[in-house]
């Protein structure tokens, strides 16, 4: 219990690391074995790892069946708090990716090397390093 | 926190993206965006888990993410169609982004007077 601030730290760090690690790989064994296997070998890879979290990730405290009930899925609606929050993520999640998706393609089209283009992704992961840590 | 970061996002899209040319601009632009966004990304469960009971954080969590995932589906063609209308020129994307991001700032300043009324302390 004393622990899980650092845990949560790490984990969000190592969400990070990927986005760092990926594309850079992506963009270097892609001339090498073409788009078919980088793909393959990115999803054997999260397999791999996967593998690894569910054999040895056990929870906490044990599940709790609920029952289903509708009622149950309409009542955060009622409640302003979450849904003033709702609808400014809404807002907020509508241009976040825009940025991630574009940059790379608008930096060459602004004249960027190739080389140095690529790696804008990986910076802009880099700047994930959990700022919440920080500020909360 | 949020209001804070989510400001800083859409002005850096704004006010950074917008007039830069080289890669001098682009190479801070996307460290910058990479840690605002990634506040942001970071501080919405412990939002919700604010404003939630204990046993309510789970399903109002996943129901926050149900809800916002449609505008990430919006979000991106709407960017692209943009795009395309200008020619290519990507002005237009980044006005859109950026008014966006801010849009949903100011907007996180209303959900913070809705929860905790106009005071600056901590809630």
């Amino acid at each position: 219990m004393k622990k899980r601030g650092a845990a949560y730290g790490i984990m969000a760090a190592g969400s990070g690391l990927g986005g760092v690690i990926l594309p850079i790989m992506v963009s270097h064994i892609m001339p090498k074995i073409g788009y078919g296997w980088s793909m393959r070998v990115c999803g054997f890879l999260i397999l791999g790892l996967m593998a690894i979290a569910n054999v040895t990730v056990k929870s906490r405290l044990p599940p709790r069946p609920r029952t289903f009930k509708i009622a149950h899925f309409i009542e955060p609606f009622t409640d302003m708090r979450w849904v003033t929050i709702t609808i400014s993520s809404f807002l907020f999640f509508m241009g976040l990716f825009i940025p991630i998706n574009f940059v790379e393609v608008q930096s060459l089209a602004a004249g960027m090397s190739v080389n140095l283009a690529s790696y804008l992704i990986p910076i802009l992961n880099a700047g994930r390093y959990d700022p919440s840590k920080l500020v909360l | 926190m949020q209001c804070i970061v989510c400001y800083l996002t859409g002005i850096l899209t704004l006010g950074l993206w917008l007039p830069a040319t080289g890669s001098a601009a682009f190479i801070p632009f996307a460290a910058l965006y990479g840690f605002a966004s990634g506040g942001y990304i970071s501080l919405i469960p412990a939002q919700i888990a604010y404003v939630s009971k204990v046993e309510q954080i789970g399903l109002r969590t996943g129901m926050h993410f149900a809800v916002v995932a449609f505008a990430g589906l919006i979000g991106n063609p709407v960017a692209g169609a943009i795009v395309n209308r200008d020619h290519g020129g990507f002005n237009g994307l980044q006005i859109f982004s950026g008014v966006t991001l801010l849009a949903g700032a100011t907007s996180f300043v209303v959900a913070r007077i809705v929860t905790g009324g106009f005071t600056l302390k901590r809630i």
